[in-house]
């Protein structure tokens, strides 16, 4: 369970990251973002930003023939990939940023990810916030958590779960990261923020979450 | 009647894939308009000379005149152990037999009363480590308003002139043709070192160049296989069309050579699959002789605007494409630092995982074509396609190793760009871009739309080669192509070969 361990940067705010065993959480509170990724281009308000060295591909519109999107067309996913550094050769380090979010308290944030199914390769997601409107990765100081590289990255798509509490602007990012002979293909879809959260909800789904996740990883032995 | 000297075509073997510079130009034999000379005498030589050699059907004697001095070329004495069928002892004697092999083959297909006359010679010719000229030939004069020409004010090339009008019109002591080939071929290492020319007479050739075969060509060429007009300019010799001219048909526009002012038979003569031969009995045999075109078909889900038919050279080496096509996932190796993939040494784990069971797409440079098939094949690879690393038009993938059982096809180098393009939201193992080697069937292997095949019309004018050739596109690979290819046989009419049918078209 160490790779699920809540960590923060950031003294005020309470987080964590978990996978559940089901979709959706559920919770009362504002739904402030709810993105599918129908078309990568044409999203308000994200910001991209391939910091590697040398950078190659950002991420891009979901490719259908590795796998299918968690729902919606096909393609309606994020992926993001080892060609982050050009030409798979290098560090990639390749963020994927949600709009600035007024959010108030207890925020949850919900993604689907997966990635393709070849082993070997050690895909890494890290999930992060940054309060305020910039987004510049020094600011993304906040670590919500990871998938991948300690735990297994799922195979099929799978739901996560990260809390925090804060008030006022703020973005969540999603940065794959890792050598790129290290990394293969990653997939994010069906991306959620709910704000003002009621407290006792978002620490049941917490636990939720967990339970979900300790399944997972003994699913992923076999 | 009006003559005049000609100029020669080129021959070059099949590249293979290792040079990275252009070959070289081939060589060009005066291309002077020489006065218009009587044929007085011509006709008495004729007279003298005539004879009937092989059989009644179809025959014609081909003499070869040996233009060598003593000690070199067909009177190298250098000993030579006998190879293949050729009896020879030194190396001018099996020049001469090879020579003598080819001058039967064509004999027993040409019909003329009077003997045709080779002026061959063995001379340094270009070339380089990697690429060389093999010969060239050509008409020695061309005639025209000879005795019963068929079409007044046209030129014909002396042999044809000669057995249309019945006589030699020749001028007194002159070849009909003019041959030269490559004394240097395989025998120095600024020339294409180890692969020399092949003497046997029975195709053994291995590694080497089949000299019967390029010799074949290069009489072709004396035939009649070129035109007159100069393909650079769109010149006529003295404002006069070449017989050949009267078959060359803009595909774009059905019309003819000899139609066409001279900037657009310049502009036709870089046209690339703009050019097709209009004559009925080579477009008779077309059906009989040529396979159904290979084709590059790319669909899948994320192939997006990569989507479509492209066309390919085909390789000389591996199973021909055919039905059903071999198809798999697209996937690049990738091991070099630009990005591109040149697959010479066994792949890395990473492109050995990325082309097992998928096809393979490569970059063209540093080794041999085959080099590369070996090595994805040796990954698991199902099929390779090579990318073009210079811009141009498609052209064919040379080589010989038997060891290849994947299909391979070359594409140009835009292709390659717009292919790679649509492979940068690939995994590991998986590309969404599907790539399928096959044949389109409704389509002959280097023909237009209407079933004619194309001449040799590469973007970049290629002198002596383009318009005088058939295209690079034919498959199985035709004699009169402006490369050797190893597939070839010694046969010069159908079902093998349109070249025949088209020395008919002409007049033969």
């Amino acid at each position: 369970m160490k790779g699920l361990s809540a960590k923060s940067m950031c003294a005020t705010a309470v987080v964590s990251l978990a996978a559940l065993g089901s979709g959706t959480a559920g919770a009362a509170g504002v739904e402030v973002l709810n993105e599918g990724f129908g078309n990568l281009g044409g999203l308000d308000g994200w910001t991209q930003l391939n910091a590697s060295t040398p950078p190659g591909t950002g991420w891009f519109q979901g490719n259908p023939g590795i796998f299918g999107a968690q729902s919606g067309a096909a393609d309606a996913y994020a992926a993001a990939n080892y060609l982050g550094a050009a030409n798979g050769s290098g560090s990639v380090d390749n963020w994927l940023i949600t709009p600035v979010l007024d959010l108030t308290g207890t925020t949850v944030l919900s993604f689907f990810t997966r990635h393709d199914t070849e082993s070997n390769f050690n895909d890494l997601l890290e999930v992060r916030f940054s309060s305020g409107s910039g987004s510049d990765p020094s600011g993304f100081s906040t670590l919500l958590g990871s998938v991948g590289r300690a735990t297994a990255y799922p195979d099929d798509w799978t739901a996560f779960t990260a809390s925090i509490g804060t008030e006022g602007a703020g973005r969540f990012a999603f940065r794959y990261v890792g050598q790129a002979d290290t990394l293969n293909y990653v997939g994010l879809d069906t991306v959620s923020v709910v704000t003002a959260v009621p407290e006792p909800a978002a620490w049941m789904m917490l636990a939720m979450g967990l339970g979900g996740f300790g399944l997972l990883r003994r699913a992923s032995r076999q | 009647m009006m003559s005049a000297e000609m100029p020669s075509a080129g021959l070059q073997p099949a590249e293979s894939g290792a040079a990275q510079s252009q070959p070289a130009a081939p060589s060009r034999l005066q291309r002077t308009a020489a006065a218009a000379r009587t044929m007085a005498a011509a006709a008495a030589l004729a007279c003298a000379v005539a004879g009937a050699a092989g059989s009644a059907q179809a025959a014609a004697t081909i003499v070869i005149v040996n233009q060598n001095a003593t000690g070199v070329g067909f009177n190298d004495p250098t000993p030579a152990a006998p190879v293949g069928g050729n009896p020879g002892t030194t190396l001018g004697q099996q020049r001469l037999y090879a020579f003598q092999r080819a001058a039967d083959i064509w004999g027993a297909t040409l019909t003329s009363n009077v003997p045709i006359r080779i002026g061959a010679s063995f001379v340094p010719l270009s070339c380089t480590a990697t690429s060389a000229t093999l010969g060239s030939a050509g008409a020695n004069e061309i005639w025209s308003d000879f005795p019963n020409a068929p079409r007044a004010n046209t030129w014909y090339p002396s042999a044809l002139a000669s057995k249309l009008a019945g006589e030699d019109v020749a001028t007194p002591g002159e070849p009909h043709i003019v041959a030269r080939f490559n004394s240097r071929v395989g025998l120095f290492s600024d020339c294409l070192p180890g692969s020399g020319f092949y003497l046997g007479l029975d195709r053994n050739f291995g590694t080497q160049i089949d000299l019967v075969t390029v010799l074949l060509h290069e009489f072709a060429h004396g035939f009649g296989f070129q035109t007159f007009t100069d393909d650079e300019t769109g010149a006529e010799i003295l404002n006069i069309p070449s017989i050949w001219d009267y078959y060359l048909l803009n595909n774009r526009n059905n019309r003819l050579w000899v139609e066409m002012t001279p900037a657009e038979r310049a502009a036709s003569a870089t046209t690339w699959r703009g050019l097709s031969w209009n004559g009925p009995i080579v477009t008779a045999a077309v059906p009989q002789v040529l396979d159904p075109a290979s084709n590059l078909a790319i669909s899948g889900s994320a192939a997006g605007s990569a989507t479509g038919n492209y066309q390919v050279g085909d390789a000389a080496f591996g199973p021909p494409l055919g039905q059903p096509a071999v198809s798999g996932q697209l996937m690049p190796v990738v091991d070099q630092a630009n990005g591109t993939g040149l697959a010479c040494e066994p792949l890395s784990n990473l492109n050995a995982l990325a082309v097992r069971g998928n096809v393979a797409l490569v970059d063209r440079g540093t080794c041999p074509f085959v080099d590369k098939a070996r090595n994805v094949q040796a990954a698991g690879a199902i099929g390779m396609v090579v990318a073009d690393n210079q811009p141009g038009d498609v052209s064919d993938l040379g080589g010989a190793d038997p060891t290849i059982a994947i299909p391979a096809v070359r594409i140009t180098q835009a292709d390659g760009v717009t292919l790679k393009a649509s492979l940068q939201r690939r995994s590991r193992t998986q590309s969404g871009v599907l790539a399928s080697l096959g044949v389109n069937p409704n389509r002959l292997a280097g023909t237009d739309s209407a079933g004619r095949i194309l001449l040799y019309t590469p973007s970049t004018l290629s002198p002596g080669s383009s318009v005088s050739h058939y295209t690079t596109e034919a498959k199985p690979n035709q004699l009169m192509e402006p490369a050797i290819n190893v597939d070839l046989t010694h046969e010069v009419t159908p079902p093998r070969d349109l070249t025949f049918p088209l020395l008919r078209d002409i007049g033969w």
